[in-house]
């Protein structure tokens, strides 16, 4: 709850926010065919968002599980000052966070990846790339969650420094702060690890936050 | 995910869920709200949330509601033992009722609503429904988070005991002892022992908070503005300078500083931050940037359109590729 962000993101239409009001007054009032309505509109984004932090889908059935209850719980307190799906998506992160507070370990071992097949297209780039995200997510469960939330809304997912502090509940000053320790410590790692290196450089020539 | 991104190995497409697991997240999520248990000791009225009623749940939401008849009856003392993580709602009627979360003890005004959710032991967040409340709080140095939420008000406790009374989107704080920080659209502002805090603020104006599911957010101890201690050491001291637009750019200290002094004073002073921050925006230096974006920003919350526009349109033009492009083109879409 910071006093001086902007709003977490432009405002939608308010055709569609009010649309989304009346969506969530409905699932709030036990509407069993409005929460599945609600479930199938966010479930993509929800799980999105919980697999740009975590890295892989274990345990992603529980923390998939976790998120719609409490997006449940509180969907009578939706006031459509964002959209729905971006309300949605702020609570699970929450979760995603609290999860990564418990100290679960979340990286995939790269055994566990699927093969890709001789002779794929791009095959060489495509298990490139999965070293490479394994590499950072091993790296990331080294960070403090805060840190690691951060990075992956803002790098890994691309969000707007005012969506990533709406999300986090942190100021856009904050967010800037956790993003610049969080390529601080990575840029230690990287000094050690290539593949990591490679990622992070590709990153920063992307231009990416 | 864009080309862009795969051309610079960025993490693979999100590898999605089959529809089987999707069926058994859906099925495990309403098997769960189905089962809601009572969170409260002794409640005299309950008023279930309508979706837990319409889904057959036997949860008691809320808690409280003291005699409706005129006269004033005794105050009803209710404790919330195991606070979990539905929300719990106390409606007093005629009389005023006491309720104890955690630490913190409340006395909810008759004819008053609030809403309590989180828990003690990872954060608080009391929604004002209506009416009033007076909360005596212990101090928070060391301990979860304690908010109270009225209208577009937040009031962030320290430690204290006050009074919280809200009037449509409104609210009036007065503080009996202790000290708390309360946060309107546009202000913020630490109200003292004996002091009240009359709110001016704009009903239209969006507000970024939103009373959910605080129990889920952990405890962050230093989320707020970057702090500056004279005997902290170096590398902490740095670790709070935000990053300047441009990375590979040395900030000089001076600006680092101004920029940071500009953004603390913004609450109490908030035109003397926009001085530095256009002083800063003027310049050419790494923070010229970060200061431009702020200088939009705190024009906005003003409800200055026109500086705010302009300040935002001046970033684009000079930063297309900057930090905040897309806030301030977000920003540009509210004005």
């Amino acid at each position: 709850m910071e006093p001086t962000d902007p709003p977490v993101t432009a405002p939608a239409p308010r055709t569609d926010l009010d649309a989304d009001r009346a969506l969530a007054a409905r699932a709030a009032s036990g509407d069993r065919a409005a929460q599945r309505e609600v479930f199938a509109r966010t479930k993509n984004a929800v799980h999105a968002v919980l697999y740009r932090i975590l890295g892989s889908n274990r345990e992603m059935e529980d923390l998939a599980q976790d998120s719609f209850v409490s997006i449940f719980r509180s969907i009578h307190g939706f006031r459509g000052e964002s959209s729905l799906t971006t309300w949605c998506c702020t609570i699970a992160t929450r979760v995603a966070w609290a999860h990564l507070e418990r100290g679960r370990p979340t990286t995939t071992n790269l055994e566990l990846v699927p093969e890709v097949p001789d002779g794929a297209p791009d095959a060489a780039r495509v298990i490139a790339a999965r070293l490479a995200t394994q590499r950072v997510y091993a790296a990331l469960d080294k960070l403090d969650p805060r840190l690691r939330v951060t990075f992956a809304l803002a790098v890994l997912d691309e969000r707007p420094l005012a969506e990533v502090a709406g999300m986090t509940g942190a100021s856009v000053v904050a967010v800037k702060t956790r993003l610049w320790r969080a390529r601080r410590e990575l840029a230690k790692r990287a000094a050690k690890d290539p593949a990591l290196s490679d990622y992070l450089g590709n990153i920063d020539r992307g231009g990416a936050r | 995910m864009s080309d862009d991104r795969q051309s610079r190995q960025g993490p693979p497409a999100v590898e999605p869920l089959g529809d089987l697991q999707w069926a058994r997240i859906e099925r495990a999520v309403y098997a769960e709200l189905d089962a809601e248990v009572p969170r409260l000791d002794t409640p005299v009225r309950s008023r279930k949330t309508p979706w837990l009623v319409a889904a057959g749940a036997a949860a008691v939401i809320v808690v409280v509601a003291a005699s409706s008849s005129s006269s004033t009856p005794p105050a009803t003392a209710v404790a919330a033992r195991d606070a979990g993580a539905a929300p719990q709602w106390v409606v007093t009627e005629g009389g005023p009722s006491n309720v104890t979360f955690g630490d913190a003890r409340i006395r909810v005004a008759p004819r008053s609503a609030i809403v309590m959710n989180g828990t003690p032991d990872d954060g608080v967040l009391i929604v004002l429904d209506r009416g009033g409340a007076d909360f005596e709080v212990a101090p928070r140095q060391g301990r979860p988070r304690f908010m109270v939420q009225a209208g577009e008000v937040s009031v962030r406790v320290i430690g204290t005991a006050f009074h919280v009374e809200r009037v449509g989107d409104r609210a009036r704080v007065s503080v009996e002892h202790g000290v708390v920080e309360v946060v309107a659209p546009g202000e913020t502002a630490q109200v003292h022992a004996g002091e009240v805090w009359p709110t001016e603020v704009a009903s239209s104006q969006q507000t970024t908070t939103e009373p959910i599911d605080v129990e889920m957010a952990p405890v962050d101890v230093d989320r707020d503005r970057p702090k500056h201690h004279a005997q902290a050491p170096a590398d902490a001291v740095q670790q709070a300078q935000p990053l300047p637009d441009n990375n590979t750019a040395t900030a000089g200290p001076d600006d680092a500083h101004r920029f940071a002094a500009a953004t603390a004073i913004e609450a109490g002073n908030p035109a003397a931050a926009l001085t530095e921050y256009r002083k800063l925006a003027a310049g050419d230096g790494p923070w010229a940037a970060n200061a431009l974006y702020a200088a939009a920003r705190l024009y906005a919350e003003r409800h200055d359109k026109a500086a705010a526009r302009a300040a935002a349109e001046e970033y684009l033009h000079r930063f297309p590729r900057g930090v905040n492009a897309a806030d301030a083109r977000s920003l540009l879409d509210r004005l």
